[in-house]
């Protein structure tokens, strides 16, 4: 199995490059239209979809739910195809569909600006102007949809392994070009990769079944799949039709296991090593109880970047290499990408506790499925599913290899990365008590703030008069301290008796 | 209240507690529609007596400091376009600073020092029809994008962005975080009507984030959180503006926050359990009670303008009917907000009780080997 994936932009001869290096390789070639046929076919609303998308942000909650199946049913294609024979795909996402898959060849097609104008204009018949801005609103909507679909940035250099320029190269030398850079060890199929993918597979049947099922087809759903085990999440209030969901999913080809849970919203719990019975277990439970959340379970490995780089350079050095992933049965091959690794269980001789924070995660109906990633710190954004909107992410104890000082600096530092790169708080598994939930601190800190509270409203409410004089003083100098008090006095008002009232919230459990 | 202080109401336990009722009403409104809730704290404070600059100059000093912890909690969570935010302060001080000058000179040049006389009623008047004027506007557009919604499953119209994305008035300026592209001249426009109006009536971000998801395409998160980030500026340059000539009410103000930021925190939770169309639904229908609520007080302020004649007697049935139909659009918008989330609350417990209940193993339940 072998997958390369051109993203083209309009007019800039990726079709005929992507058609060319698949007749040279004798692969198969797959197009965007073709999976829009397919969608039209199952009956989603592909036009109204992409108009929905690339003009306003809004989405309507059935749009949303076409939009999950889109997405599902173009993964599950691409995939089925990938899994039958080598392919080349050509259209806008399917480097970002199998970004995480770590022998695809993504591969970006740019072109001469004049050309595509002229050409434009010669196909469209329009004048150079209007050739000029019909490009421009193109490529304005293609970034779109990619935002929208993956909230990912289509230009990004990061998502391509090679950006290739057609301008000076004729499209068989650059189909030629391909054909030599996709015989490079780096893009050959590896027992993990084929395993990422068929995970992948399995996760998009199971999201297009349920989005097909007229019991569950207005369910907004995540579902993850690992090794056969599926993970579905289902919000509260669609609780009533979630008893179905295995009976959906038990025939599909693949399916070992369904997990199902109720979560409003997901937590992502990054560690090396889970223990249910260790100090930030409890507190996560605590607060996925208060939001009805999924925790999510990361395994992260850090590298270290210049192991990272050695391997990147030669995979075929990696068994005398000194790694640390060596001792734990991890697979060589899939360290040199920093891609989503393989099945703790199965790949790894120790899961370090996955396995059994799990279980306890879905005895109290908070599991939200797992994961493992082996890379350096930076690279840590490749094992978080961009299409996910974490409320929280926990950072748990990371880089155990190093001494304490060290390990709490690195832990803060990759908090901080996360912090800068993710849409959601970020915080250290220490912090969470204090942070999220009502204890013996707490209850202090809401009776200190109310105090200050207090005090602060009684000194205007008992002086009133002397206040309101000061406030409506004619001197200028008055006037002046006036400003001067008022904006001192209001903000600190405000976060003082705002923090009470979080906390207070926060005690009624009202977050 | 002494002579010299004419301009501030004499604030007993029952006003100082409707004043707290209406911040309560005001904060959960807010956090469940993220607007600033001064559509309703403005004209509640007005039916208790208050002028419209103090209702209008407290308000804005109570928004400074809230909109200031919003902007704080947006920011973190990324949807703050601080570059966008930047470029609309400017001309957003000078709107600002145009409606200051038209309240002063309506309620303390029109008028006797005090704001007594003909003046106070000039500036209510005028506060009351801009206040009316533009959340008509604001309600009908929303019913009509709920019915939209709820017809075509479309989202808000593009045409105003579409339409001025092709005109392509330079220069053009892109903005990284909402992925946007806007003319400076638009830019400087709904910056100027956005602080004119948050001046005016202390109601910025009904035009601030429509303008900013109908005009500039603005993803709606993005827009509230730059809006915030915008009203934490204007807020302060307001108050500043508003207390340096003498109408803040720092008791208002703090009775404000003291309902207000206990209802926001009830408004946030609402939103996670109910639909957006019914908050549409609700935030359109709650305006529209508001600008009913202010428009049934206009005819006694043409009455002390001497403009209409009729029985001075009958002031109070106008004041009275305002402030009761203020109240139940209030109330019919927090009831169906407190309903909800008391309803998710119970649903809550209820599927927890049948996990709890359930056997305590991960395949058991809701789990199934095949």
């Amino acid at each position: 199995m072998q997958v390369i994936c051109i993203s083209r932009g309009s007019y800039s001869r990726g079709k005929e490059l992507a058609e060319r290096l698949a007749e040279k390789l004798g692969y198969e070639c797959l197009c965007r239209e073709e999976l829009l046929e397919e969608a039209t076919r199952r009956g989603i609303p592909v036009g109204r979809l992409e108009m929905a998308i690339i003009k306003p942000h809004h989405l309507t909650e059935r749009l949303i739910l076409a939009k999950e199946h889109y997405q599902a049913l173009v993964t599950q294609i691409i995939c089925e195809r990938a899994l039958k024979s080598n392919l080349v795909y050509h259209g806008r996402t399917g480097h970002i569909v199998l970004g995480a898959i770590s022998n695809v060849l993504r591969i970006r097609v740019v072109s001469d600006w004049e050309y595509r104008v002229e050409t434009v204009m010669k196909r469209l018949n329009l004048s150079r102007e209007k050739a000029k801005t019909y490009i421009e609103q193109i490529e304005e909507d293609r970034r779109h949809w990619v935002k929208q679909l993956y909230n990912l940035d289509l230009d990004s250099s990061s998502l391509y392994d090679m950006i290739l320029n057609v301008e000076r190269m004729n499209v068989d030398n650059a189909a030629q070009s391909l054909c030599n850079i996709a015989q490079l060890p780096d893009f050959q199929e590896t027992p993990a990769s084929r395993k990422a993918i068929e995970d992948l597979l399995l996760s998009a049947r199971a999201r297009v079944a349920l989005a097909e099922h007229e019991r569950t087809c207005d369910m907004q759903l995540k579902v993850r799949a690992n090794n056969g085990l599926v993970s579905v999440t289902y919000s509260p209030q669609q609780a009533r039709n979630a008893a179905v969901i295995p009976s959906i999913l038990e025939p599909l080809e693949g399916v070992r296991e369904v997990l199902s849970t109720m979560a409003r919203t997901s937590i992502l719990w990054i560690q090396e090593r889970f223990d249910p019975s260790s100090e930030p277990f409890q507190p996560l439970m605590d607060i996925a109880e208060k939001w009805d959340a999924a925790v999510e379970l990361l395994r992260f490995i850090p590298l270290d970047e210049n192991q990272y780089v050695e391997t990147d350079l030669g995979a075929q050095n990696l068994s005398g290499s000194s790694l640390d992933i060596e001792d734990m049965g991890s697979p060589r091959m899939k360290v040199e990408n920093g891609g989503i690794e393989e099945d703790v269980e199965d790949r790894c001789g120790d899961d370090s506790g996955m396995k059994e924070t799990i279980c306890d995660l879905a005895k109290v109906g908070h599991a939200g499925g797992s994961r493992c990633l082996q890379a350096p710190p930076k690279r840590i954004l490749s094992g978080i599913d961009p299409g996910i909107e974490y409320s929280l992410i926990v950072v748990g104890d990371l880089f155990l290899s190093k001494g304490a000082h060290a390990q709490k600096r690195l832990c803060r530092e990759l908090g901080g990365y996360l912090s800068d790169h993710m849409k959601c708080p970020v915080v250290m598994a220490e912090e969470l008590r204090t942070q999220f939930l009502f204890g013996k601190k707490q209850c202090f800190q809401t009776i200190a703030y109310f105090l200050i509270s207090l005090s602060m409203f009684s000194l205007i409410f008992i002086n009133q008069i002397p206040v309101l004089r000061f406030f409506s003083d004619q001197q200028f100098g008055i006037r002046l301290l006036s400003v001067l008090a008022l904006a001192l006095y209001v903000p600190v008002f405000a976060y003082v008796y705002g923090t009470f009232s979080r906390l207070l919230c926060k005690y009624l459990k009202l977050e | 209240m002494p002579e010299d202080l004419s301009r501030f109401i004499d604030l007993q336990l029952f006003d100082a507690l409707q004043v707290i009722i209406l911040g309560f009403i005001g904060g959960t409104l807010s956090g469940f529609i993220g607007s600033g809730g001064a559509f309703f704290m403005t004209p509640g404070m007005m039916n208790l007596g208050v002028p419209g600059v103090v209702a209008v100059a407290s308000n804005v000093a109570h928004k400074f400091g809230k909109a200031m912890m919003g902007s704080k909690r947006h920011s973190e969570m990324g949807n703050v376009d601080k570059k966008l935010g930047i470029c609309l302060i400017l001309t957003a001080f000078l709107g600002n600073f145009i409606a200051v000058l038209i309240n002063d000179w309506l309620f303390a040049g029109k008028a006797d020092s005090h704001g007594g006389g003909s003046g106070g009623a000039a500036a209510d008047l005028y506060i009351s029809v801009v206040f009316v004027s533009v959340l008509t506007l604001v309600a009908i557009s929303m019913l009509r994008d709920v019915w939209k919604t709820a017809k075509d499953e479309m989202g808000p119209s593009r045409v105003i962005t579409d339409f001025l994305a092709r005109l392509r008035l330079s220069p053009m300026i892109y903005f990284p975080v909402a992925d946007v592209r806007i003319s400076l001249w638009i830019l400087l426009i709904v910056g100027l009507a956005t602080g004119y109006l948050a001046g005016t009536i202390g109601v910025g971000g009904f035009i601030g984030v429509p303008a900013m998801i109908y005009v500039f395409g603005l993803p709606t998160t993005v827009a509230a959180g730059t809006e915030l980030f915008l009203a934490m500026f204007m807020g302060a340059f307001l108050a500043s503006n508003y207390v340096y000539l003498g109408y803040v009410d720092l008791r208002l103000t703090l009775l404000l926050y003291v309902g207000s930021l206990l209802g926001i925190n009830v408004g946030v939770y609402g939103t996670k359990v109910v639909k957006e169309l019914v908050i549409r639904l609700v935030t359109a229908i709650v305006i529209l009670l508001c600008v009913i609520s202010r428009a049934v007080a206009i005819p006694t302020y043409l009455r002390q303008l001497h403009w209409i004649d009729f029985d001075p007697g009958w002031d109070i049935y106008f004041n009275q009917a305002s402030k009761i139909m203020l109240f139940v659009s209030g109330s019919v918008g927090v009831g169906v907000i407190l309903y909800n989330v008391f309803k998710a609350y119970r649903l809550r417990r209820r599927i927890h009780a049948e996990l709890e209940a359930s056997p305590p193993h991960p395949v058991a339940n809701e789990n199934v080997t095949t």
